[in-house]
Protein backbone atom coordinates (compact mmCIF):
# COMPACT_ATOMS: atom_id res chain seq x y z
CA UNK A 1 0.00 0.00 0.00
CA UNK A 2 1.49 3.42 -0.71
CA UNK A 3 -0.18 6.44 1.00
CA UNK A 4 -0.47 9.30 -1.95
CA UNK A 5 -0.79 12.78 -1.87
CA UNK A 6 -3.28 14.63 -3.97
CA UNK A 7 -3.80 17.56 -4.77
CA UNK A 8 -8.11 18.52 -5.69
CA UNK A 9 -9.27 21.83 -6.86
CA UNK A 10 -12.49 23.42 -5.84
CA UNK A 11 -13.82 26.55 -7.65
CA UNK A 12 -16.78 28.78 -6.41
CA UNK A 13 -16.90 28.44 -2.58
CA UNK A 14 -15.52 30.75 0.26
CA UNK A 15 -13.56 30.66 3.56
CA UNK A 16 -16.72 29.57 5.59
CA UNK A 17 -16.68 26.28 3.05
CA UNK A 18 -12.98 25.63 3.35
CA UNK A 19 -14.01 25.45 7.29
CA UNK A 20 -17.15 23.12 6.65
CA UNK A 21 -14.84 20.86 4.43
CA UNK A 22 -12.30 21.03 7.10
CA UNK A 23 -14.75 19.82 9.48
CA UNK A 24 -16.32 16.84 7.66
CA UNK A 25 -14.00 15.95 4.97
CA UNK A 26 -14.46 16.52 1.06
CA UNK A 27 -17.65 14.30 0.11
CA UNK A 28 -18.87 12.46 -3.19
CA UNK A 29 -21.48 14.55 -5.12
CA UNK A 30 -23.74 11.42 -4.54
CA UNK A 31 -23.78 12.26 -0.63
CA UNK A 32 -24.13 15.63 -1.29
CA UNK A 33 -27.28 15.66 -3.26
CA UNK A 34 -28.88 12.98 -1.05
CA UNK A 35 -27.94 14.66 2.37
CA UNK A 36 -27.49 11.77 4.69
CA UNK A 37 -25.69 8.61 2.94
CA UNK A 38 -27.70 5.41 2.98
CA UNK A 39 -24.69 2.88 3.86
CA UNK A 40 -26.22 -0.23 2.82
CA UNK A 41 -26.16 1.29 -0.83
CA UNK A 42 -22.31 2.15 -1.14
CA UNK A 43 -21.18 -1.60 -1.90
CA UNK A 44 -24.06 -1.06 -4.59
CA UNK A 45 -22.71 1.96 -6.09
CA UNK A 46 -18.90 1.40 -6.15
CA UNK A 47 -18.45 -0.80 -9.09
CA UNK A 48 -16.63 -0.79 -12.19
CA UNK A 49 -19.45 0.22 -14.24
CA UNK A 50 -19.79 3.60 -11.97
CA UNK A 51 -16.10 4.10 -12.40
CA UNK A 52 -16.09 4.33 -16.03
CA UNK A 53 -19.09 6.64 -16.21
CA UNK A 54 -17.61 9.14 -13.60
CA UNK A 55 -14.39 8.99 -16.42
CA UNK A 56 -15.79 8.90 -19.92
CA UNK A 57 -19.20 9.60 -19.49
CA UNK A 58 -19.24 11.99 -16.37
CA UNK A 59 -22.41 14.78 -17.56
CA UNK A 60 -24.74 11.72 -19.75
CA UNK A 61 -28.05 10.97 -18.41
CA UNK A 62 -27.64 7.69 -16.40
CA UNK A 63 -30.50 5.65 -16.98
CA UNK A 64 -30.22 3.61 -13.64
CA UNK A 65 -30.54 7.13 -12.26
CA UNK A 66 -34.11 8.54 -13.71
CA UNK A 67 -31.71 9.70 -16.44
CA UNK A 68 -30.29 12.20 -13.91
CA UNK A 69 -26.85 13.51 -15.18
CA UNK A 70 -24.00 11.12 -13.79
CA UNK A 71 -22.31 13.60 -11.77
CA UNK A 72 -25.10 14.23 -9.69
CA UNK A 73 -24.92 11.07 -8.03
CA UNK A 74 -21.26 9.47 -8.43
CA UNK A 75 -19.81 8.10 -5.61
CA UNK A 76 -16.36 8.88 -6.66
CA UNK A 77 -14.04 12.18 -5.92
CA UNK A 78 -11.39 13.01 -8.61
CA UNK A 79 -8.58 14.28 -7.33
CA UNK A 80 -4.88 14.77 -9.31
CA UNK A 81 -1.18 13.63 -8.42
CA UNK A 82 0.47 14.95 -11.62
CA UNK A 83 2.53 12.28 -14.03
CA UNK A 84 4.20 9.28 -13.16
CA UNK A 85 7.13 11.07 -13.66
CA UNK A 86 10.12 9.44 -15.16
CA UNK A 87 8.27 6.26 -16.94
CA UNK A 88 6.00 8.93 -18.39
CA UNK A 89 8.25 11.60 -19.80
CA UNK A 90 10.50 9.15 -21.21
CA UNK A 91 7.44 7.89 -23.17
CA UNK A 92 5.41 10.72 -23.97
CA UNK A 93 7.62 13.61 -23.66
CA UNK A 94 5.39 15.56 -21.59
CA UNK A 95 5.09 15.87 -17.74
CA UNK A 96 2.57 17.40 -15.77
CA UNK A 97 2.92 18.82 -12.17
CA UNK A 98 -0.34 18.27 -9.97
CA UNK A 99 -0.86 22.05 -9.30
CA UNK A 100 -2.16 22.34 -13.00
CA UNK A 101 -4.95 20.81 -12.97
CA UNK A 102 -5.89 21.48 -9.34
CA UNK A 103 -5.63 25.10 -10.45
CA UNK A 104 -7.96 24.59 -13.29
CA UNK A 105 -10.75 22.74 -11.38
CA UNK A 106 -10.14 25.49 -9.01
CA UNK A 107 -10.58 28.77 -11.14
CA UNK A 108 -13.21 26.90 -12.81
CA UNK A 109 -11.03 27.04 -15.98
CA UNK A 110 -9.46 30.36 -15.06
CA UNK A 111 -13.36 31.85 -14.95
CA UNK A 112 -13.12 32.90 -11.01
CA UNK A 113 -11.01 32.25 -7.51
CA UNK A 114 -10.82 29.21 -6.10
CA UNK A 115 -8.74 26.95 -3.57
CA UNK A 116 -6.76 23.83 -3.69
CA UNK A 117 -7.09 20.85 -1.13
CA UNK A 118 -3.41 19.08 0.05
CA UNK A 119 -4.72 15.56 0.89
CA UNK A 120 -3.49 11.74 1.14
CA UNK A 121 -5.10 8.96 0.00
CA UNK A 122 -4.51 5.32 0.48
CA UNK A 123 -3.59 3.35 -2.93
CA UNK A 124 -3.28 -0.33 -3.22
CA UNK A 125 -1.23 -0.60 -6.34
CA UNK A 126 -3.69 -2.59 -8.42
CA UNK A 127 -7.61 -2.28 -8.95
CA UNK A 128 -9.35 -2.16 -5.95
CA UNK A 129 -12.79 -0.53 -6.76
CA UNK A 130 -15.17 -2.58 -4.29
CA UNK A 131 -13.18 -1.23 -1.56
CA UNK A 132 -14.08 2.23 -0.18
CA UNK A 133 -11.00 2.56 1.55
CA UNK A 134 -8.70 2.59 -1.31
CA UNK A 135 -8.31 5.19 -4.04
CA UNK A 136 -8.10 4.21 -7.83
CA UNK A 137 -4.73 5.15 -9.51
CA UNK A 138 -6.26 5.86 -12.98
CA UNK A 139 -3.39 7.56 -14.17
CA UNK A 140 -0.88 4.27 -13.63
CA UNK A 141 -0.60 2.65 -17.20
CA UNK A 142 0.03 -0.50 -16.00
CA UNK A 143 -3.43 -0.99 -14.05
CA UNK A 144 -5.37 1.30 -16.11
CA UNK A 145 -4.11 1.14 -19.88
CA UNK A 146 -7.01 2.10 -21.68
CA UNK A 147 -7.44 5.27 -19.39
CA UNK A 148 -3.53 6.91 -20.31
CA UNK A 149 -4.32 8.32 -23.66
CA UNK A 150 -7.89 10.10 -22.45
CA UNK A 151 -7.80 11.32 -18.85
CA UNK A 152 -7.07 13.98 -16.51
CA UNK A 153 -3.29 13.82 -16.19
CA UNK A 154 -2.63 12.34 -12.83
CA UNK A 155 -5.78 11.10 -12.15
CA UNK A 156 -6.47 9.01 -9.45
CA UNK A 157 -10.04 8.73 -7.76
CA UNK A 158 -10.92 8.79 -4.08
CA UNK A 159 -14.41 7.11 -2.96
CA UNK A 160 -17.19 8.10 -1.21
CA UNK A 161 -14.99 10.84 0.95
CA UNK A 162 -11.73 11.88 1.55
CA UNK A 163 -11.77 12.48 5.53
CA UNK A 164 -10.47 15.25 7.33
CA UNK A 165 -7.89 13.74 8.64
CA UNK A 166 -5.99 12.98 5.22
CA UNK A 167 -6.75 16.49 4.19
CA UNK A 168 -3.75 18.92 5.13
CA UNK A 169 -4.32 22.48 4.17
CA UNK A 170 -5.76 24.31 1.83
CA UNK A 171 -5.06 27.33 -1.08
CA UNK A 172 -6.43 30.14 -1.88
CA UNK A 173 -5.47 31.41 -5.15
CA UNK A 174 -7.22 34.38 -6.92
CA UNK A 175 -7.41 34.86 -10.52
CA UNK A 176 -5.95 38.59 -10.57
CA UNK A 177 -3.05 37.57 -9.22
CA UNK A 178 -2.55 34.25 -11.35
CA UNK A 179 -3.01 36.25 -14.22
CA UNK A 180 -0.42 39.18 -12.74
CA UNK A 181 2.30 36.41 -12.41
CA UNK A 182 1.69 35.11 -15.74
CA UNK A 183 1.85 38.37 -17.35
CA UNK A 184 5.27 39.20 -15.41
CA UNK A 185 7.08 35.82 -16.87
CA UNK A 186 6.55 34.19 -13.27
CA UNK A 187 5.13 30.97 -11.85
CA UNK A 188 1.82 32.30 -9.68
CA UNK A 189 1.50 31.48 -5.85
CA UNK A 190 -1.46 31.13 -3.74
CA UNK A 191 -2.87 34.21 -1.69
CA UNK A 192 -3.27 32.38 1.38
CA UNK A 193 -2.43 28.97 2.84
CA UNK A 194 -5.27 27.48 5.34
CA UNK A 195 -4.12 24.75 7.77
CA UNK A 196 -6.30 21.80 8.84
CA UNK A 197 -6.12 20.98 12.79
CA UNK A 198 -7.90 18.01 12.11
CA UNK A 199 -5.54 17.10 9.92
CA UNK A 200 -3.34 13.57 10.82
CA UNK A 201 0.24 13.61 9.59
CA UNK A 202 1.03 10.24 7.71
CA UNK A 203 4.70 11.17 7.56
CA UNK A 204 5.07 8.54 10.53
CA UNK A 205 3.90 5.60 8.60
CA UNK A 206 5.59 4.16 5.90
CA UNK A 207 4.83 4.53 2.04
CA UNK A 208 4.49 8.04 1.98
CA UNK A 209 4.65 9.15 -1.61
CA UNK A 210 4.40 12.84 -2.51
CA UNK A 211 2.38 14.33 -5.48
CA UNK A 212 4.63 15.62 -8.58
CA UNK A 213 5.57 19.51 -7.96
CA UNK B 1 -9.18 25.87 -38.18
CA UNK B 2 -10.92 27.59 -34.96
CA UNK B 3 -14.67 26.99 -37.03
CA UNK B 4 -13.59 23.13 -37.31
CA UNK B 5 -12.91 23.00 -33.57
CA UNK B 6 -16.27 24.75 -32.26
CA UNK B 7 -18.15 22.75 -34.75
CA UNK B 8 -16.51 19.68 -32.68
CA UNK B 9 -17.48 21.09 -29.48
CA UNK B 10 -14.76 22.11 -28.48
CA UNK B 11 -15.20 25.42 -26.13
CA UNK B 12 -12.22 27.53 -27.82
CA UNK B 13 -12.59 30.55 -25.12
CA UNK B 14 -11.25 27.79 -22.70
CA UNK B 15 -8.67 27.67 -25.00
CA UNK B 16 -7.57 30.86 -25.02
CA UNK B 17 -7.32 30.99 -21.43
CA UNK B 18 -5.80 27.92 -21.85
CA UNK B 19 -3.46 29.08 -24.24
CA UNK B 20 -2.48 31.79 -21.99
CA UNK B 21 -1.92 29.65 -18.48
CA UNK B 22 0.47 27.33 -20.53
CA UNK B 23 2.30 30.12 -22.14
CA UNK B 24 2.84 31.70 -18.96
CA UNK B 25 3.87 28.78 -16.87
CA UNK B 26 5.81 27.46 -19.24
CA UNK B 27 7.94 31.11 -19.15
CA UNK B 28 7.94 31.01 -15.40
CA UNK B 29 9.95 27.62 -15.22
CA UNK B 30 12.15 29.35 -17.37
CA UNK B 31 12.35 31.97 -15.64
CA UNK B 32 13.16 29.98 -12.36
CA UNK B 33 15.91 28.25 -14.38
CA UNK B 34 17.65 31.54 -15.47
CA UNK B 35 17.50 32.66 -12.45
CA UNK B 36 19.33 29.51 -10.43
CA UNK B 37 16.03 27.96 -8.83
CA UNK B 38 15.48 25.05 -9.14
CA UNK B 39 18.49 23.96 -10.69
CA UNK B 40 19.69 20.25 -11.25
CA UNK B 41 15.70 19.56 -11.10
CA UNK B 42 15.04 17.86 -14.62
CA UNK B 43 11.22 18.01 -14.19
CA UNK B 44 10.96 22.06 -13.92
CA UNK B 45 13.00 21.88 -17.38
CA UNK B 46 10.38 19.29 -18.64
CA UNK B 47 7.13 21.27 -17.39
CA UNK B 48 8.62 24.37 -19.44
CA UNK B 49 8.52 21.61 -22.42
CA UNK B 50 5.16 20.16 -21.92
CA UNK B 51 3.48 23.55 -21.44
CA UNK B 52 5.08 25.44 -24.35
CA UNK B 53 4.11 22.38 -26.26
CA UNK B 54 0.50 22.73 -25.16
CA UNK B 55 0.20 25.76 -26.08
CA UNK B 56 1.48 25.78 -29.61
CA UNK B 57 -0.65 23.18 -30.38
CA UNK B 58 -3.71 25.49 -28.59
CA UNK B 59 -2.40 28.22 -30.72
CA UNK B 60 -3.18 26.07 -33.56
CA UNK B 61 -6.42 25.46 -33.14
CA UNK B 62 -7.14 29.33 -32.74
CA UNK B 63 -5.67 29.90 -36.30
CA UNK B 64 -2.54 31.51 -34.65
CA UNK B 65 0.00 29.57 -36.88
CA UNK B 66 3.37 32.45 -35.89
CA UNK B 67 2.94 32.03 -32.48
CA UNK B 68 2.58 28.33 -32.41
CA UNK B 69 5.97 28.01 -33.90
CA UNK B 70 7.57 30.23 -31.85
CA UNK B 71 5.94 27.96 -29.07
CA UNK B 72 7.23 25.03 -30.27
CA UNK B 73 10.78 26.52 -30.59
CA UNK B 74 10.61 27.34 -26.74
CA UNK B 75 9.72 23.98 -26.43
CA UNK B 76 12.55 22.27 -28.95
CA UNK B 77 14.79 24.44 -26.55
CA UNK B 78 13.39 22.90 -23.50
CA UNK B 79 13.77 19.77 -24.94
CA UNK B 80 17.36 20.55 -26.18
CA UNK B 81 18.44 21.44 -22.57
CA UNK B 82 16.83 17.48 -21.32
CA UNK B 83 19.51 16.49 -24.61
CA UNK B 84 16.41 15.00 -25.57
CA UNK B 85 16.12 13.09 -28.95
CA UNK B 86 12.54 14.41 -29.61
CA UNK B 87 13.51 18.45 -29.90
CA UNK B 88 14.71 17.51 -33.51
CA UNK B 89 10.82 17.46 -33.98
CA UNK B 90 9.92 20.09 -31.97
CA UNK B 91 12.70 22.10 -34.03
CA UNK B 92 10.87 20.83 -37.41
CA UNK B 93 7.42 21.40 -36.01
CA UNK B 94 9.09 24.98 -35.49
CA UNK B 95 10.16 25.26 -39.21
CA UNK B 96 13.59 25.47 -38.38
CA UNK B 97 15.41 22.89 -40.44
CA UNK B 98 18.42 23.87 -39.52
CA UNK B 99 18.07 23.68 -35.65
CA UNK B 100 16.51 20.54 -36.05
CA UNK B 101 19.46 19.12 -38.05
CA UNK B 102 22.00 19.85 -35.70
CA UNK B 103 19.50 18.45 -33.04
CA UNK B 104 19.38 15.18 -35.31
CA UNK B 105 22.78 14.90 -35.79
CA UNK B 106 24.18 15.22 -32.12
CA UNK B 107 21.60 12.81 -30.57
CA UNK B 108 23.14 9.79 -33.23
CA UNK B 109 26.45 10.92 -33.01
CA UNK B 110 26.23 10.67 -28.84
CA UNK B 111 25.19 7.46 -29.35
CA UNK B 112 27.55 6.04 -32.05
CA UNK B 113 30.32 7.54 -29.31
CA UNK B 114 28.52 6.45 -26.23
CA UNK B 115 29.83 2.64 -26.86
CA UNK B 116 26.96 0.88 -25.39
CA UNK B 117 26.70 3.48 -22.27
CA UNK B 118 23.85 5.73 -23.99
CA UNK B 119 21.18 6.76 -21.48
CA UNK B 120 18.57 3.67 -21.43
CA UNK B 121 15.75 6.19 -20.91
CA UNK B 122 16.19 7.87 -24.30
CA UNK B 123 17.09 5.27 -26.34
CA UNK B 124 14.06 4.43 -28.10
CA UNK B 125 13.44 8.47 -28.55
CA UNK B 126 16.42 7.86 -31.02
CA UNK B 127 13.84 6.93 -33.36
CA UNK B 128 12.81 10.78 -34.03
CA UNK B 129 16.17 11.83 -34.98
CA UNK B 130 15.82 8.72 -37.71
CA UNK B 131 12.95 10.10 -39.46
CA UNK B 132 14.32 13.52 -39.74
CA UNK B 133 17.44 12.15 -41.02
CA UNK B 134 15.90 10.07 -44.13
CA UNK B 135 12.93 12.94 -44.58
CA UNK B 136 15.53 16.01 -44.45
CA UNK B 137 17.70 14.63 -47.36
CA UNK B 138 21.00 13.65 -45.65
CA UNK B 139 22.76 11.21 -48.34
CA UNK B 140 21.65 12.93 -51.49
CA UNK B 141 24.82 13.90 -52.03
CA UNK B 142 27.77 11.95 -51.42
CA UNK B 143 29.85 14.44 -49.27
CA UNK B 144 32.48 12.71 -46.12
CA UNK B 145 30.12 13.92 -43.61
CA UNK B 146 26.67 13.19 -45.47
CA UNK B 147 28.22 9.36 -45.64
CA UNK B 148 28.80 9.43 -41.77
CA UNK B 149 25.81 10.38 -41.30
CA UNK B 150 24.42 7.60 -43.37
CA UNK B 151 26.61 5.18 -41.19
CA UNK B 152 25.21 6.30 -38.22
CA UNK B 153 21.40 6.20 -39.15
CA UNK B 154 22.20 2.47 -40.35
CA UNK B 155 23.58 1.62 -36.99
CA UNK B 156 20.62 3.10 -34.72
CA UNK B 157 18.39 1.48 -36.83
CA UNK B 158 20.07 -1.71 -36.63
CA UNK B 159 20.01 -1.35 -32.58
CA UNK B 160 16.54 0.17 -32.52
CA UNK B 161 14.92 -3.06 -34.43
CA UNK B 162 14.98 -4.82 -30.96
CA UNK B 163 13.08 -2.26 -29.50
CA UNK B 164 10.09 -2.71 -32.73
CA UNK B 165 7.38 -3.45 -30.22
CA UNK B 166 7.76 -0.55 -27.69
CA UNK B 167 5.06 1.98 -27.63
CA UNK B 168 6.45 5.69 -28.09
CA UNK B 169 4.95 9.23 -27.99
CA UNK B 170 1.83 9.97 -26.62
CA UNK B 171 -0.26 7.62 -28.68
CA UNK B 172 2.06 4.60 -27.94
CA UNK B 173 2.57 3.87 -31.58
CA UNK B 174 5.02 1.41 -31.80
CA UNK B 175 8.69 1.53 -32.86
CA UNK B 176 8.58 -0.26 -35.53
CA UNK B 177 6.39 2.41 -36.98
CA UNK B 178 8.90 4.77 -37.01
CA UNK B 179 11.59 2.67 -38.14
CA UNK B 180 9.73 2.02 -41.70
CA UNK B 181 8.94 5.44 -41.93
CA UNK B 182 11.92 6.48 -41.71
CA UNK B 183 13.77 3.97 -43.74
CA UNK B 184 11.18 4.20 -46.52
CA UNK B 185 12.33 7.69 -47.06
CA UNK B 186 15.13 6.75 -49.78
CA UNK B 187 15.65 9.26 -52.65
CA UNK B 188 14.78 6.72 -55.11
CA UNK B 189 11.98 5.55 -53.16
CA UNK B 190 8.34 5.48 -54.52
CA UNK B 191 5.79 7.73 -53.16
CA UNK B 192 3.45 5.44 -52.57
CA UNK B 193 5.38 3.29 -50.25
CA UNK B 194 6.22 6.16 -47.91
CA UNK B 195 2.19 7.20 -48.11
CA UNK B 196 1.91 3.54 -46.90
CA UNK B 197 3.94 4.10 -43.89
CA UNK B 198 2.32 6.93 -43.01
CA UNK B 199 -0.82 5.08 -42.63
CA UNK B 200 -0.56 3.71 -38.71
CA UNK B 201 0.11 7.04 -37.85
CA UNK B 202 -2.92 8.81 -39.49
CA UNK B 203 -4.85 5.52 -38.34
CA UNK B 204 -4.20 5.47 -34.66
CA UNK B 205 -4.45 9.57 -34.62
CA UNK B 206 -8.06 9.19 -36.01
CA UNK B 207 -9.23 6.18 -33.49
CA UNK B 208 -7.38 8.73 -30.44
CA UNK B 209 -9.63 11.28 -31.73
CA UNK B 210 -12.33 9.37 -32.13
CA UNK B 211 -12.23 8.19 -28.55
CA UNK B 212 -11.37 11.83 -27.38
CA UNK B 213 -14.37 13.04 -28.38
CA UNK B 214 -16.56 10.67 -26.66
CA UNK B 215 -15.51 11.80 -23.62
CA UNK B 216 -17.70 15.02 -23.99
CA UNK B 217 -16.67 16.49 -20.64
CA UNK B 218 -13.11 15.81 -21.05
CA UNK B 219 -13.24 16.91 -25.17
CA UNK B 220 -15.04 19.92 -24.56
CA UNK B 221 -12.34 21.34 -21.95
CA UNK B 222 -9.05 19.44 -23.57
CA UNK B 223 -8.64 17.69 -20.20
CA UNK B 224 -6.57 15.11 -22.07
CA UNK B 225 -3.19 14.70 -22.61
CA UNK B 226 -3.81 13.91 -26.20
CA UNK B 227 -4.55 17.01 -28.17
CA UNK B 228 -6.88 17.45 -31.17
CA UNK B 229 -3.43 18.96 -32.88
CA UNK B 230 -1.37 16.25 -31.42
CA UNK B 231 2.54 17.58 -31.62
CA UNK B 232 3.66 13.92 -32.21
CA UNK B 233 1.26 13.23 -35.49
CA UNK B 234 1.57 16.87 -36.78
CA UNK B 235 5.78 16.59 -36.19
CA UNK B 236 5.82 13.56 -37.94
CA UNK B 237 3.49 14.29 -40.88
CA UNK B 238 5.31 17.29 -41.21
CA UNK B 239 8.67 16.41 -40.93
CA UNK B 240 7.80 13.53 -43.36
CA UNK B 241 6.13 16.28 -45.95
CA UNK B 242 10.08 17.80 -46.68
CA UNK B 243 10.68 14.16 -48.40
CA UNK B 244 7.42 14.02 -50.12
CA UNK B 245 7.46 17.61 -51.00
CA UNK B 246 10.97 17.00 -53.00
CA UNK B 247 9.03 14.14 -54.53
CA UNK B 248 5.88 16.00 -56.42
CA UNK B 249 3.34 14.67 -53.69
CA UNK B 250 1.24 17.23 -51.84
CA UNK B 251 0.80 15.90 -48.11
CA UNK B 252 -2.13 17.36 -47.29
CA UNK B 253 -4.01 16.00 -50.35
CA UNK B 254 -3.04 12.85 -49.54
CA UNK B 255 -4.35 13.11 -46.00
CA UNK B 256 -7.80 14.31 -47.73
CA UNK B 257 -8.71 11.29 -49.84
CA UNK B 258 -8.73 9.52 -46.84
CA UNK B 259 -12.27 10.13 -46.85
CA UNK B 260 -12.97 6.84 -44.53
CA UNK B 261 -12.12 9.43 -41.24
CA UNK B 262 -13.40 12.75 -42.72
CA UNK B 263 -12.63 14.48 -39.29
CA UNK B 264 -9.44 13.82 -38.30
CA UNK B 265 -8.55 13.90 -42.41
CA UNK B 266 -10.03 17.84 -41.95
CA UNK B 267 -8.27 18.77 -38.50
CA UNK B 268 -4.89 17.12 -39.71
CA UNK B 269 -4.96 18.76 -43.13
CA UNK B 270 -6.01 22.20 -42.16
CA UNK B 271 -3.19 22.22 -39.53
CA UNK B 272 -0.37 21.30 -41.54
CA UNK B 273 -1.60 23.68 -44.41
CA UNK B 274 -0.65 26.96 -41.37
CA UNK B 275 2.11 25.18 -40.46
CA UNK B 276 2.94 25.36 -44.58
CA UNK B 277 1.86 28.59 -45.17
Amino acid sequence: MIIQEVLKGIGGIDEDDVDSIFASGIICNWWRKVGSLPAVEVPLRLTKRNLYWHQNRYEDPDPLRGNAEFREHTPFISTTAGSVERDAFDQTNTLYPAWWEALRFATNFWTTDGWIFYCYVWILGRKAIGHQAFAEELRELHVYSDFSLFQLEGEITAKIQIPTAQIQKAEEWRLSDIQIALNNGNLPTPFQTKINDRFSDPSTYNNVRPALA
Amino acid sequence: MKEIAQELGIDTELVIRDLEFHRGVGAGYLSQIEQGVNLGRWEVVAFAATAFRRAASHALILDQAELATALFADSAKCYDRLHRPYSAMMWSVARNQQRASASSDRSLLEFATSEGRYPSERFGELAYPLLFERAAGFGREHTRENQGRDGRFRRVVDELTALSTTPLGIMGIPIASYLNLATSMEEEADPHDVQYYLLPFLNAYALALDTARSKKFHWRRLLMPFHPIEPDILSVLFTSSLWLKRHGVDLTGFIRERTEYRLASKLLSEALERMQA
